[in-house]
């Protein structure tokens, strides 16, 4: 029984790992500007796609893989920023919203156009070795997965703490305007913070495909749903916070589909949302301000 | 003058369609043909096709040629009920092949039963289609049927003995089939060491699979459909679980071993035809089939529908479709059918109407060019 305990332990801490990385798209973007962004779903599918081409096309190399599925994602994130959400800034909140979700239906519909809408298998671009320790069965692959995501998130930590743009991001995300005042361009920030969300929602895409070996067009819709929860568990704008919603989400889940009932999964990330919201809006590590969506 | 040449040419064209029309008998069929469902409706009519066109070369029935008019149905429910007054009011049809889906056939077999033509639908698979209907019939594998055989066969051949049960909880094809498979793996001397749940659509399956694996399961019966089972296959290799999933026809799609690869060799699936079968028969119809889009199980059973129809009117020496008497005569002759051999499978009917019939149990497998494909077991 312990046994399986640790073992479901460490399902959940894989699957919170990367709604971590998910999560943290959309709180840095919240942050900055106020935004819900709702395409963050379908950039994650975006990146996982894009590794699904190049790992059968190019190099099935893991590094490899990833690199290039970040860094184009980024490029694509930047894009939508570009197109959806820059023309509408000084509108309404509502508005963004709006375009937001346009983006979304936008993204999956043109990835289910260019490739269907069926499921496609991951080539298997990381060895599948299990070991033992103590007569448990533990995947490498697992802990491989969760020490890319918690790299990838001190790497994220060093920027916006460490560097002038990470500075600059804090600064703008504490007030545009003044920020704006002191000389920061602000444009660019933004972008930049749309460019580093969208490459961590692409190394979760790639992290996901190696994990589950297989990718579809509308994966994004509920995993980036459930980011979303983690980010709001955790407060929405605070990036410790998405790290630590993330996997109270993950292991939330597992536990309740191995313990209660698999039909409980979505009905556990969903009722921990409407909890937080009535509980403690601000989520767990959130500032409390008068303001929320 | 005018007038009376339109006269005459209605007149030459009455005549003409009433001595045309006597000289055939019309089997109506009707399906999706177009919508989602597309392919199962014309499936079914490429299949019926085949079988009416080999029975009017060899001379017809009863000194008579078969016409097969067929109506879209598109899926829907109202306009599959308009087909079938269509093809029994105005078509004047002796049979209809109707429907490949449960839910339609539901709403268009009361409507065959009370104008006392016969129905044979040639894909519903649900409980209770053909019940107290004495005019409808299926040509179908039932899962009552395909399920338990599969056990047994299964436990004989490999000696598994123990059992892991998925079922999705969401899809009402898993949770009846899933209930079958349990009575079938206790009524055999098996055991189900340990049963999960999943729901369609999921794609995290680690918990239930580190739920499964400390039971080490001989197989993992899995009663939904390809995308979770193949997901479900994946999983388990990567958890180091190698027990091979048995399942029904749910599972029967490339889409399982394009997605699972090699995790889905050795999976085993029952399905009502097999391309595969070696009976001459078969390969006689794979062979025609070719031409016409391939055969499957839904062309199997059209053309097998057709050839029940045939065989029912040649026993009740059915000349003319607008008696009643003959249309019930051959009711009486189809229920009454003996041992039929199709090319889905040998058949006969119980009291219901509903097709008896032996499933082709197949094991996902390799070719030696790397393709996969599903191998025939019971032959």
């Amino acid at each position: 029984m312990l046994e399986i305990i640790l073992k479901q332990l460490l399902n959940g801490i894989t699957v919170g790992s990367i709604y971590s990385l998910i999560a943290l798209g959309y709180t840095m973007v919240y942050g900055i500007i106020k935004l819900i962004n709702f395409a963050h779903g379908d950039i994650y599918m975006v990146g996982a796609f894009v590794g699904l081409i190049v790992a059968t096309q190019f190099s099935s190399n893991f590094i490899v893989v990833i690199a290039i599925a970040m860094a184009t994602t980024a490029i694509i994130g930047v894009l939508v920023e570009k197109v959806a959400y820059k023309p509408v800034r000084n509108s309404s909140r509502i508005s963004a919203l709006i375009s937001a979700i346009g983006a979304s239906i936008f993204i999956s519909n043109l990835v289910v156009l260019i490739n269907g809408p069926q499921r496609e298998a991951y080539p298997q671009i990381f060895p599948e070795i299990n070991f033992n320790v103590g007569g448990i069965t533990i995947s490498f692959l697992q802990i491989f997965i969760i020490l890319v995501s918690i790299a990838l998130m001190f790497g994220l930590y060093y920027i916006v703490h460490n560097t002038k743009m990470g500075i600059a991001m804090r600064a703008v995300s504490q007030n545009l305007t003044t920020a704006r005042l002191m000389g920061i361009n602000s444009d660019k920030i933004i972008s930049f913070t749309f460019a580093i969300g969208s490459s961590l929602a692409a190394a979760a895409g790639v992290l996901v495909g190696t994990y589950y070996r297989a990718v579809d067009p509308l994966m994004g819709l509920l995993f980036g749903l459930k980011a979303f929860v983690a980010a709001v568990l955790g407060g929405i704008g605070s990036i410790p916070g998405a790290m630590i919603g993330g996997l109270v989400l993950g292991l939330a889940e597992v536990m309740g589909v191995a313990f209660i009932s698999p039909s409980f999964r979505d009905a556990i990330a969903f009722g921990i949302l409407i909890f937080i919201l009535i509980v403690k809006p601000s989520g767990l590590f959130g500032k409390a301000t008068k303001e929320k969506v | 003058m005018r007038k009376l040449g339109l006269l005459t040419l209605a007149v030459v064209f009455m005549f003409g369609s009433l001595v045309f029309a006597a000289g055939e008998l019309v089997i109506g069929i009707q399906g999706p043909e177009t919508g989602n469902l597309a392919v199962y409706g014309q499936k079914t009519l490429a299949g019926a096709k085949l079988a009416v066109d080999e029975i009017n070369a060899a001379g017809g029935v009863n000194g008579k040629t078969i016409k097969l008019i067929n109506y879209d149905s598109r899926g829907d429910k109202a306009e599959a009920a308009n087909a079938t007054q269509r093809l029994i009011n105005k078509d004047k049809a002796c049979a209809i092949i109707g429907e490949p889906t449960s839910g339609a056939t539901f709403v268009i077999g009361p409507i065959a039963d009370r104008a006392k033509t016969v129905l044979i639908s040639a894909g519903a698979t649900a409980k209770g289609v053909t019940d107290n209907k004495p005019f409808v019939f299926r040509d179908t594998l039932l899962d009552s049927d395909g399920g338990p055989a599969t056990v047994k066969f299964v436990m004989e051949k490999f000696g598994w003995k123990n059992f892991a049960l998925i079922t999705s909880v969401n899809n009402d094809y898993s949770v009846g089939l899933s209930a079958i498979f349990k009575k079938a793996v206790k009524d055999f001397g098996g055991n189900i060491v340990v049963e999960q749940t999943i729901s369609d659509g999921d794609t995290d399956f680690s918990a239930q699979i580190t739920a499964i694996k400390p039971s080490n399961p001989d197989a993992i019966i899995f009663s939904g459909y390809y995308p979770e089972g193949s997901l479900i296959l994946l999983e388990a290799r990567k958890q180091g679980l190698k027990a091979p999933i048995v399942g029904g026809d749910g599972l029967l799609a490339p889409d399982l071993w394009d997605v699972a690869k090699d995790a889905a060799l050795g999976s085993i699936v029952y399905a009502g035809f097999s391309p595969e079968a070696k009976a001459p028969k078969v390969q006689e119809f794979v062979k025609k089939m070719e031409s016409r889009g391939g055969a499957d199980m839904f062309s199997a059973q059209g053309y097998d529908a057709v050839y029940l129809i045939a065989n029912a009117m040649k026993d009740a020496k059915v000349t003319s479709c607008s008696d009643v008497k003959q249309r019930t005569a051959m009711r009486d002759a189809l229920a009454n059918i003996p041992m039929f051999d199709g090319v889905s499978g040998q058949m006969k009917f119980d009291k219901e109407g509903n097709a008896v019939k032996k499933p082709f149990i197949q094991a996902v497998d390799k070719k030696s060019d790397g393709k996969y494909y599903f191998k025939l077991l019971n032959e």
